[in-house]
């Protein structure tokens, strides 16, 4: 699905430039700010992140 | 006047439940256009006085005070707003429990304050609805999203007003106002029945007029699990940043920190360096979380009534949609790991301290040209210090410390889960501590 259709889809019509510049900006934030997050210290990955489901509960 | 001045008036005979309500009213009508009213309830309230004069002073430990609220507390029978368009108000079919809780603790309900649309939005500023001034900081931002709730309490309307914080939403306009905020441990205080925006972060507490009145409101909120009454703190560990977490706030707001770090000291609390740099990784998890539910709380609303939403709260939902399912998760284990790191902080200090914002409230002009990712910037700014806690669903008390030139310095002591009345205790202290006025320059 591309940005437009995944915004029309959300929005329920089609995006304007600022929403979808939007919705760029975000997508380049989740990459430095979450899937390459400083927090992904070597240690606690090894912990296991599989036992760091968001409840709390063990996953193993 | 403070709760407590209310209750010892009452008591003395010098005033009543109806004459303290009379005295809101007035001041509320007297605001004008300047009213952080959305919706007046006063007649109910003048009931709910007359009631209260009945049963006597002693009724409730909340009996006949004057109060309202941040318009998404539902009340059966009564209007909601939500800071939305009017067509999007709709008539409560319930009544939230905490409504529930303040009434049965004889508390008067004024009717509903403004607030940001949907609770989106640190500025205060609202698409649908006119902004009252900051009756504080001539020309700054009212802070938001209880933006009704800071200014109603800083206009002497209310002794305390409830609001939500779900990255910074009551402390943030208490800041702005030079008012208390006190966020508490997410999940003490029930959120039935009042409007979402992000369920593992959202809370309710009280923004006031001093520590005092915000303990008194947040102990009925809590039925009892939090003291109403101050006790000496004792000695605490205070943790202060040693790292990166402060650089570029502003020169008044490190001499108050400073003032405050020796004031404490004084006091006999142990004041410590502690590496706080790494909370400013949690700014994009929170804000991820956030976003992400918020999107799948307004998912059908937004694609009905898309045009009814205002254009900054539309474009900040459209972020939601380029939230995966991955990102939302790693975000969650974020918060995990940021929740393992804190409990090693206070393994080694009982609060920590940290600036509200990095300056005083900054003036509506300097914001209203911002749009887009500027506009998303400059939100992360004002959040920087609030996010964490929210993050991490820990306590945190926002109290202003020193005023300079031009505006309140806040302060805000963050504790670990359920530590609400040790950072009461200790606000109740800084807060008594009369800073000198600061110079901005």
């Amino acid at each position: 699905m591309t940005t437009q259709e995944a915004l029309a889809s959300y929005l329920g019509r089609p995006p304007t430039a600022e929403e979808t510049a939007m919705f760029e900006d975000q997508r380049t934030r989740i990459e430095f700010g979450v899937i390459y997050n400083p927090l992904w210290s070597a240690q606690e990955t090894a912990t296991g992140l599989a036992a760091r489901d968001p409840s709390g509960a063990c996953a193993e | 006047m403070t709760i407590a001045q209310m209750i010892r008036d009452r008591a003395a005979g010098r005033t009543s439940a109806v004459g303290l309500v009379e005295d809101a009213i007035a001041a509320a009508v007297a605001a004008g256009a300047a009213s952080p009213f959305s919706t007046t309830e006063f007649d109910r309230a003048r009931g709910q006085a007359a009631a209260a004069d009945a049963m006597g002073p002693g009724a409730g430990p909340l009996a006949g005070i004057p109060l309202a609220h941040k318009d998404m507390f539902e009340r059966a029978g009564a209007r909601m707003g939500r800071g939305a368009h009017p067509s999007l108000a709709y008539v409560a079919r319930h009544t939230a429990p905490v409504l529930e809780r303040l009434d049965r603790a004889g508390a008067v309900d004024l009717g509903r304050l403004q607030m940001s649309e949907f609770a989106m939005g640190p500025t205060g500023s609202n698409h649908h609805h006119p902004c009252p001034p900051n009756p504080c900081v001539p020309g700054a931002i009212i802070g938001g999203s209880s933006s009704g709730s800071g200014v109603a309490v800083a206009m002497g309307i209310v002794p305390a007003a409830l609001g939500s914080d779900t990255g910074g939403s009551i402390r943030i306009p208490a800041a702005c106002n030079g008012v208390v905020g006190f966020k508490p441990t997410h999940g003490l205080v029930p959120l039935a029945h009042v409007m979402p925006l992000s369920w593992t972060q959202d809370c309710v507490g009280p923004l006031a007029a001093s520590v005092d009145c915000a303990r008194r409101v947040l102990s009925v909120l809590t039925e009892g699990a939090t003291r109403a009454q101050p006790r000496d703190p004792g000695h605490l560990r205070i943790g202060f940043d040693a790292g990166a977490l402060l650089g570029g706030i502003s020169p008044a707001m490190t001499e108050a920190l400073r003032l405050v770090r020796h004031r404490m000291a004084t006091d006999g609390h142990a004041d410590r360096d502690v590496d706080l740099a790494w909370l400013a990784h949690l700014d994009e998890p929170a804000n991820v979380i956030a976003m992400a539910e918020a999107g799948t709380v307004h998912a059908d609303q937004l694609r009905k009534d898309c045009d009814l939403y205002g254009t900054q709260v539309r474009n900040r939902l459209a972020q939601a949609a380029a939230i995966s399912a991955q990102a939302y998760l790693r975000a969650c284990q974020l918060r995990r790991i940021a929740q393992e790191r804190i409990a090693r902080v206070f393994a080694s200090v009982d609060v920590i301290a940290l600036p509200m914002m990095p300056d005083i409230p900054p003036q509506v002009a300097e914001l209203s040209a911002l749009e887009g990712a500027s506009l998303s910037r400059m939100i992360s700014a004002v959040t920087r210090f609030s996010r964490p806690a929210s993050l991490m669903g820990l306590p945190a008390i926002s109290v202003p410390v020193a005023w300079s030139d031009a505006g309140p310095l806040s302060l805000q002591l963050i504790g670990p889960p359920g530590s609400e009345d040790m950072l009461a205790d200790l606000a109740t202290t800084v807060e008594a501590a009369r800073l000198p006025t600061l110079q901005t320059t």
